[in-house]
């Protein structure tokens, strides 16, 4: 067992795996906070206080919550597809899960599971497979609101999801790299603009793709004003209609799990990461959960403040007003990289 | 361990082309198409190449068969009939020309056939995207001073400097692996292997999406050709190839698709030997 220990190799096994489960496990109580965090501020915003009888301030609900869904019965519609009716709810959870083993937390090793020089492209890739989930959900449910929801919600995500990464491509032309640790350090620089140092953050430099990354982002995690595939008032409750128990909570894990990596990336990319005044390295990690906790409260103050897109207007705006935007960013950011690479 | 990955690799992405060829639910067979594909994905890691992976999932896996899915679930097929005499004399020959080729693949694996002894992989000190990167755009644009290999040593040095981390992910693989722990003789095998399941289903099923996937299906073996040589020869020409591949592939499922979709709004019918007449 000593020389067990001694090896580089199952060193690094043993404390990816350590890494993995802390945050795997931070992740799902992050998730359910995000849950009660939701349900407050809506209260708030339509002038009631939310949930506040399960423990102080109401801190217990998610766990009442979560035990309510466990009980319930857990119902399968006769003529579904048992297999994919089963296997789409893994799908909403997992690629937002996936996503989180490339995202720097921190600027020490702890809290950077890995740094793979394709960081962003597996992101991308994660955020393209979550399609399936909600699609497959609604084709398999045997019912037409939950097919009309599927087939919504693969439209939508593919149109919003070439915008969002030709987004990212101007960062990526200023950073110079895929992987997202190189793109944090990349935005430790700071900028001077006359006497005032500001921080680097590609906010600064990038307003237009940030924009066009936070819109693409509600899109992408169907969350209101673009959420057309559980549209209520029209679909019922589109593409998880039919289920039932932990399996409809599991899409509702999954929901919330891509915010949360999604508003991960935004910070990543555009706000500087861990990169911050005053705090030492080591808990420069702050600095990104604060950074993280403020989008994620624009993306439920968004919630309750826009009434929901028509769907002709949902791709009108995708693929007539950000895709243009998007590449034209593009090609500006070029010109710029390339005018000041010259000597 | 690497040949340990591969096998799973190779097993998976096997049965799931046959499972896409031989399942009467196109659904099901789209579905399988992703797996492989991903399995497919997982081998181009092996084979270093980590920028096609990715674009491998993100182009195949999430664009492509997302729009055979939304192909699929649109139209809505009720009826799956593959019968008849000569169904099942096209069948035969197309199993038949099947199994033949299949002979030729196992012949290449038994003989151990690859090209001539290779140089030494010399992994290029910048990551893999950077390489095509420079590769693609080289002639056009000069390349930057702070991506240079030469001149930013300091970017290298500061990633190595972490502990772990210098092992971890795609990078430390590349460190630590032989010049190719998998035979090339192996990857060409069933890169064979799949492409000729590919054209088993092109010559058996009458289901044009599933024809369709199929033409897919061959595009990726010759893909992980391709790769597979890159890696030999250390050269990313290859790369390079796959990636216009995949850009090809990307526009020609869209068109494809949208001429099924008129087929079948025209003649209710997207099995080909029903649309045998020249007109509309």
């Amino acid at each position: 067992m000593t020389g067990l220990w001694g090896r580089p190799d199952f060193m690094f096994a043993f404390w990816a795996l350590v890494k993995i489960l802390v945050i795997l496990h931070a992740m799902l109580a992050m998730v359910s906070y995000m849950i009660y965090a939701e349900r407050k501020v809506a209260g708030h915003m339509q002038a009631r206080t939310g949930p506040n009888r399960v423990g102080p301030l109401g801190l217990l609900q998610p766990v009442a919550d979560v035990l309510k869904l466990f009980f319930k019965e857990e119902f399968t519609p006769a003529g579904a597809n048992k297999v994919v009716f089963h296997i789409a709810p893994m799908l909403a959870v997992i690629p937002a899960l996936v996503t989180f083993s490339v995202i720097p937390f921190g600027a020490t090793g702890p809290f950077i599971v890995t740094d793979v020089n394709v960081g962003l492209l597996v992101f991308l890739a994660m955020s393209s497979l979550g399609v399936y989930a909600i699609t497959l959900g609604g084709w398999s449910s045997n019912n037409k609101y939950a097919l009309l929801g599927g087939l919504r919600s693969s439209a939508q995500m593919i149109s919003y999801e070439l915008a969002m990464g030709l987004s990212t491509i101007g960062v990526l032309l200023l950073a110079g790299s895929l992987s997202l640790v190189d793109i944090v350090k990349a935005q430790s620089q700071a900028i001077h603009v006359g006497p005032i140092a500001l921080q680097g953050w590609y906010v600064l430099l990038q307003p237009v793709a940030f924009g066009i990354f936070m819109i693409t982002a509600l899109a992408e995690t169907n969350r209101a004003p673009f959420d057309l595939p559980e549209a209520e008032g029209e679909l019922v409750a589109g593409f998880h209609t039919e289920y039932s128990s932990m399996k409809f909570g599991l899409f509702f894990l999954g929901e919330f799990a891509n915010v949360i990596s999604i508003c991960s990336i935004a910070v990543t990319l555009f706000l500087g990461g861990w990169n911050g005044p005053w705090l030492p390295d080591s808990l420069k990690f702050l600095w990104f959960f604060a950074k993280l906790a403020v989008l994620l409260f624009f993306f439920i103050w968004v919630r309750w403040t826009y009434p929901r897109l028509r769907y002709d207007q949902l791709m009108n705006l995708g693929w007539k007003v950000l895709l243009p935007l998007a590449l034209g960013n593009i090609v500006l950011t070029a010109l710029f990289v390339y005018a000041k690479a010259q000597p | 361990m690497m040949l340990l990955l591969f096998a799973v690799f190779a097993i998976t992405l096997v049965g799931c082309s046959l499972m896409v060829v031989l399942h009467r639910n196109p659904v099901t067979s789209a579905l399988f198409l992703v797996v492989a594909f991903c399995a497919l994905a997982g081998l181009y890691l092996l084979l270093q190449a980590e920028f096609l992976a990715m674009v491998q999932v993100i182009v195949y896996a999430g664009a492509i068969m997302v729009l055979f899915l939304f192909v699929i679930m649109y139209l809505n097929l009720k009826r799956d009939v593959e019968d008849g005499l000569q169904f099942a004399l096209r069948r035969g020959a197309g199993w038949l020309l099947g199994i033949l080729l299949l002979g030729t693949a196992a012949l290449f694996l038994s003989r151990g056939w690859a090209p001539g002894a290779t140089t030494e992989a010399s992994p290029p000190p910048i990551g893999n995207s950077a390489a095509i990167g420079r590769l693609l755009f080289a002639l056009l644009v000069p390349v930057r001073a702070d991506l240079d290999p030469a001149a930013g040593g300091h970017r290298r040095r500061g990633r190595h400097r972490t502990g772990p981390r210098q092992a971890s992910g795609v990078r430390g693989a590349r460190a630590v692996s032989a010049p190719m722990a998998v035979p090339l003789s192996w990857m060409l095998a069933l890169s064979g292997v799949v492409f000729v399941i590919g054209l088993i289903g092109v010559l058996v099923r009458r289901n044009a999406l599933v024809i369709f996937m199929s033409i897919e299906l061959m595009l990726n073996a010759a893909n992980l050709a391709f790769v597979a040589f890159a890696r030999q020869l250390d050269s990313l020409d290859g790369q390079v190839f796959v990636f216009f591949v995949m850009t090809v592939a990307a526009a020609e499922v869209a068109i494809g698709l949208a001429i099924i979709v008129n087929v079948f709004r025209l003649r209710e019918t997207v099995y080909v030997d029903e649309i045998n007449l020249l007109k509309g």
